[in-house]
């Protein structure tokens, strides 16, 4: 990651304490204090729009829209969703989807328009986006100990586990509906239980081999022989958006504010610290760091929230290697924006991308880094990691970093993720100055996009994309 | 990855009290986002609209204000867009100041004649307009006696009213449109919520409410924004706008007002509710993009009728229809652009937009209205309830960017 988002970081932390003061975690405050608490979301953390019934209302756009949709190309006539009580869902990755930290969660596709949607066990957020909630069951919740009450009033009646009480009755359930396929929360397939950086979440692998072995009794030998790993089925769930989920997103992205200026900066006079910045560039490539140093002419100020440069006397315009950068970094941008499509998975998009790039005299890498062992160190380097972003952060990845199974899912409607890239241009100017010790111009970026049927658009304006001229 | 995720968390922790201070009132115009959308609009609409159009060259003269000021400009000018085959359509003006940033080329208006015979397009679109109603016969006679000048023989003759090409490009949605378009649609819903809060039974007068409020009696009499005072029984709908600049939406809210002994909705009124619904099912099966409003409005009538209400071209309960069946009618007027609503593709039985295709991605309010028999009250009697939710055509069907109305809220 780059340096400069690493100093923002810091910068930020200063305002960590006031910023959760604003309490936005009140806006999910029943089972979940807001559904970012697992290093999960972006699209609730501070978006004044991520109100209960909005989130709600997305889960029920899911529902109506993505479950039929997903269990039907999986063929799939049941899911059955776990989310282990003692876990409290602090793992699972659908507690937001099914609203619930502790449940077991059925989904049945009985040939209507709709999945029938049932709370077997548990409690939930929003009980009226389902159909049957679990009062409707001898055993409302193992939470809530009536397994305590069911054993005062049954002498005699034992279980082997307090466990059994979430799957009491499930084998009748499941045979009124005599699915063919089960899909149930485990692994079975994929090498992976979590992205590279997400690492509290277990995605499919989510019950234990107690769960497995209490769920297979209770379905009894006909079904338990008909289930299979949800692993995909969730993956697909996840990675597709509604339109309300696009509207959040946007809405969230407008939150980080659209840069800043650096039109006070008298050079000579301004100090980094005068502007919070922790390190610029000087005329020859190089550094120049600390709150006291003075901005000098021929200086490149910037962050990720904006650059700027400094005219030396007698210019009255960037440097050509400075508008050089500029210039490939829109050219960046388009390639990107004519090649990003629905269909192609993350990989796929990945090898057209660099091919485009490459065509485009660029030099695709695979590192966050200036490569000089190439064949082309002249050429302008590309680096990308267009991750997903909103709610979930793992795939389709457009990126070299991951897990095989980001690059291999494909791209879906309303696909919400981070525009990230890092350009690094090798300036012989620079060099020079430097003894041949090597010096790049470079800068990362990260906005945000949204695939739909016309390609790559826009959701909410990016940072600068434009460097400022100081007089 | 990572890290930037947490620097945005951070960042938007600083901007939470403000935005919830902003959802009540009419939304701060980004600068950033308007530019954004008209670059959007540029690049992803302009060209689609034109290959669907069979247009070349789109020529639009503003002379001060003109429908499309926010997406052209303010100046006075020759605005034109011309497909030279590649992805980018190119944007001039002649005789104009424009941003920079979203135009490639400028030049004096003496230059048209040269500037077109350089593009030699097939089809040129004029802002004039044939078909009455369009609302984009924007160009002065003056204007276009100029134009087709400058054009001369060889041009002249390959211009096409610009009307529906107009029509089409406002239609068109970006998603930085449909985000905003989101953000409002939330901030009316608050405002009808907090409006219904207000209302105290017995003292509050319709004209005290915010917003188109309305009550009709069981024989379909409208007390609308009168001093009507709220009485238990009634069943109120409220519909409120929210707009950001150019960009506006107006949702709905109904309540019921409890009469003395109720503490829930009674079942004519359950009734009525179960009719929105069952009849918001057959709607978002059935909207697609792709076909006119006037073709989608035929389809939607033949469904609701199968599904056993009488369909009527008019808010007002058809005494001579069957008393048995339910009525509905159906207004599904466009939403977001201010301009656009009402000329663009419209499922209604009026409007000059009904005879437009619906894009992907339209924007629209499901608008329809209930009118629900209660024979036991009397011959003619009915309940009235106003369905007004934001919504919007994906490849799916209809989705609702935000919340639609839940339920019929209960005012006590």
């Amino acid at each position: 990651m780059c340096k400069a988002i690493a100093i923002l970081s810091l910068l930020f932390t200063l305002f960590f304490v006031e910023g959760t003061t604003a309490q936005y975690g009140e806006q999910y405050e029943d089972v979940m204090a807001n559904i970012g608490d697992a290093n999960y979301g972006t699209f609730d953390d501070g978006n004044p729009y991520a109100t209960v019934d909005m989130l709600n209302h997305v889960r029920r756009e899911r529902f109506y829209l993505i479950l039929p949709q997903v269990m039907r190309e999986r063929t799939v006539d049941m899911w059955i969703h776990v989310i282990r009580p003692w876990a409290w869902g602090g793992t699972d990755p659908l507690r937001y989807e099914f609203g619930t930290k502790s449940a077991v969660l059925i989904f049945t596709d009985r040939g209507d328009d709709q999945i029938e949607r049932v709370v077997f066990q548990g409690e939930v957020q929003d009980p009226d986006a389902y159909d049957i909630v679990g009062e409707e069951y001898k055993y409302l919740s193992q939470q809530d100990y009536e397994f305590m009450n069911y054993a005062v009033e049954n002498p005699g009646e034992e279980y082997e586990s307090e466990l059994d009480f979430r799957f009491e009755g499930l084998h009748e359930f499941v045979a009124e509906r005599n699915p063919k396929r089960i899909a149930v929360n485990y692994l079975e397939t994929l090498s992976f239980a979590e992205g590279s950086e997400t690492f509290t979440m277990a995605l499919g692998d989510g019950i234990s081999y107690t769960d497995y072995v209490q769920i297979s009794k209770a379905l009894g030998d006909t079904y338990s022989k008909r289930m299979v790993s949800a692993e995909h089925l969730i993956l697909d769930y996840l990675s597709r958006r509604v339109a309300s989920e696009v509207v959040l997103y946007g809405t969230s992205g407008l939150q980080r504010g659209t840069g800043r200026r650096f039109a006070d900066i008298v050079p000579g006079v301004t100090t980094l610290g005068d502007i919070n910045i922790g390190s610029v560039i000087n005329k020859d490539g190089n550094e120049r760091r600390g709150a006291d140093y003075v901005i000098q002419r021929g200086d490149l100020i910037g962050d990720w929230e904006g650059q700027a440069y400094v005219l030396r006397k007698g210019e009255t315009d960037l440097p050509q290697h400075i508008r050089k950068f500029w210039e490939d970094n829109k050219r960046v941008r388009g390639i990107l924006r004519e090649n990003i499509k629905v269909g192609l998975t993350g990989g796929e998009t990945l090898d057209l991308l660099a091919r485009e790039l490459e065509e485009a005299g660029f030099l695709y890498t695979d590192y966050q880094e200036y490569n000089k062992y190439v064949d082309h160190p002249e050429k302008t380097q590309v680096h990308l990691d267009l991750h997903a972003e909103g709610k979930g952060i793992l795939a389709p990845r457009i990126s070299p970093m991951g897990p095989k199974w980001h690059w291999n899912m494909k791209i879906q409607l309303f696909h919400t993720f981070a525009i990230e890239y890092m350009i690094y241009m090798p300036v012989p100017e620079w060099a020079r100055a430097n003894n041949f010790t090597g010096r790049q111009m470079s800068a990362a970026f990260h906005d945000g996009g949204v695939v739909t049927s016309r390609g790559m658009e826009i959701p909410y304006p990016d940072q600068p994309t434009k460097i400022q001229i100081i007089q | 990855m990572y890290k930037v995720r947490n620097v945005l968390t951070f960042l938007c922790m600083l901007f939470v009290a403000q935005g919830l201070h902003a959802q009540r009132q009419e939304l701060e115009a980004f600068p950033a986002l308007m530019n954004l959308i008209r670059g959007e609009k540029f690049d992803v609409i302009l060209p689609q609209v034109m290959e669907d159009n069979g247009i070349d060259m789109w020529i639009h003269v503003i002379r001060g204000e003109d429908p499309l000021n926010f997406e052209f400009g303010d100046n006075s000018g020759i605005y034109i867009f011309t497909d030279r085959g590649e992805a980018r359509i190119e944007r001039a003006v002649l005789g104009g100041q424009a941003d920079r940033e979203l135009y490639d080329v400028f030049g004096p208006e003496s230059d048209l004649g040269q500037f077109v015979a350089d593009r030699d397009p097939i089809s040129i679109a004029l802002n004039y307009g044939e078909e009455e109603g369009s609302g984009f016969d924007t160009i002065s006679t003056e204007d276009r006696t100029q134009i087709l000048a400058a054009l001369g023989d060889e041009y002249r003759d390959r211009v096409v009213p610009a009307d529906r090409l107009t029509a089409d490009f406002l239609a068109g949605r970006v998603m930085s449109e449909v985000a905003l378009y989101g953000r409002l649609l939330i901030n009316s819903t608050n405002i009808i919520e907090s409006e219904f809060a207000k209302i105290v039974p017995g003292e509050t007068r319709l004209s005290d409410i915010a917003g188109n409020v309305f009550v009709r009696d069981l024989d379909g009499n409208e007390e609308n924004n009168s001093d009507y005072v709220v009485q238990p029984g009634d069943l109120i709908g409220i519909l409120h706008d929210a707009s950001m600049r150019e960009f506006s939406e107006h949702n709905g809210g109904i309540g019921y007002v409890l009469r003395q002994g109720e503490t829930g909705l009674p079942p004519e009124i359950q009734r009525i509710w179960g009719h929105a619904l069952k009849t918001r099912e057959i709607f978002r099966r059935n909207i697609v993009a792709g076909r006119t409003g006037a073709e989608t409005l035929d389809i939607l009538i033949n469904k609701i009728e199968e599904a056993g209400y009488h369909y009527i071209d008019q808010d007002r309960y058809d005494t001579k229809a069957d008393p048995e069946k339910t009525q509905v009618n159906i207004d599904f007027h466009a939403l977001g652009r201010i301009v656009s609503q009402e000329e663009a593709p419209r499922i209604s039985p009026t409007g000059w937009g009904r005879d437009l295709k619906i894009p992907l991605y339209h924007t629209f309010a499901l608008e329809y209205m209930i009118h629900m028999p209660v024979p036991e009250w009397g011959t003619g009697k009915h309940l009235y309830i106003c369905l007004h939710d934001g919504a919007m055509v994906t490849e799916r069907g209809v989705e609702f960017p935000a919340r639609p109305a839940q339920e019929i809220l209960i005012v006590r």
